[in-house]
């Protein structure tokens, strides 16, 4: 038997099969990645139960546009959040989560030295906003570049990774079709 | 709070019905938002007490976590009434209108 994939260039071959499983993964289990987008927002945020429920609420071949959207919201929305949480240093619920008492847990209690980077942390972000004269959202915008470029350098890997089982069951024509070319070969030697 | 055409377009969704509950992804998906821009909005309406929001009574959906609503304000109401009549003179928005008018939902 001749593979469909003898012809088919490695590099677009193994790209197509990253990017199928990655749409596997999507398609799967939504549910899971939409758990771990919630994460995006800080911990008691009434956004994580809220779109938890949306979710469930939804027809499954709606679930997984919706996790896309998500993604997004999550990037904007539950960063910001953090942010303007690291930015206040406040111990008590922001407005929009102070409805939602119970949900809300204030940060805990810091070692000296954890307490020492926070503040160094915090004073650096104050002074770039004040330097640059740059609000929360653009500040939000750098961070997410500077992720998405070291999720870029990385992603050939991480592509790779998540193909190598669909590659491994992707070969097995090729082996089949060497092993009966060698054995064919080795007959009409042996004839 | 700064008139754009995504808090136009919720604020005539949300005065379709005032005194409804409205969903949060059902208003992206009313409206054409995007998610990443409905859901912050959302929380400056809160946070101005335009909208007040809820959750479903668990004792009547079986099998799913509740769903967050979100319910106009009397306050809310006639602030997005306004903010829709004064984009409604506004050039800017006629095309948003416009579509309203023959019938399409954004």
């Amino acid at each position: 038997m001749i593979s469909p994939f003898r012809d088919f260039p490695p590099d677009l071959y193994l790209l197509s099969v990253g990017l199928a499983s990655v749409a596997i993964v999507f398609a799967t289990v939504p549910g899971l990645l939409l758990r771990l987008i919630v994460l995006l927002w800080p911990k008691g945020h009434p956004r994580r139960a809220e779109l938890m429920g949306e979710f469930y609420a939804l027809g499954l071949h709606r679930r997984i546009v919706f996790v896309f959207e998500m993604l997004e919201a999550g990037l904007f929305d539950g960063l910001a959040a953090r942010f303007v949480r690291l930015d206040s240093g406040r111990e008590v619920p922001p407005p929009s989560v102070a409805r939602h008492a119970e949900l809300w847990q204030p940060p805990r209690k810091r070692s000296r030295t954890k307490r020492w980077l926070y503040k160094a942390a915090l004073w650096s972000l104050v002074r770039v906003r004040k330097w640059w004269r740059v609000g929360i959202g653009a500040l939000v915008l750098v961070a997410l570049t500077t992720i998405l470029l070291v999720l870029g350098s990385l992603g050939g890997q991480i592509a790779q990774v998540l193909s190598l089982p669909f590659a491994i069951i992707a070969t097995i024509p090729f082996v089949r079709d060497e092993l009966k070319r060698r054995r064919k070969s080795k007959d009409d030697d042996e004839g | 709070m700064k008139k754009t055409h995504a808090l136009v377009s919720v604020a005539c969704a949300l005065l379709d019905d005032p005194d409804g509950q409205h969903w949060g992804y059902e208003l992206a998906k009313k409206t054409g938002v995007r998610s990443g821009v409905l859901y912050p909005m959302l929380s400056r309406l809160l946070d101005a007490k335009w909208l007040v929001d809820g959750w479903e009574d668990p004792t009547v959906i079986h099998g799913r976590p509740p769903r967050r609503y979100y319910q106009l304000t009397k306050v809310g109401s006639s602030r997005l009434q306004a903010v829709v009549a004064e984009a409604a003179r506004e050039p800017r928005f006629a095309p948003l209108f416009t579509l309203r008018l023959l019938g399409w939902e954004l």
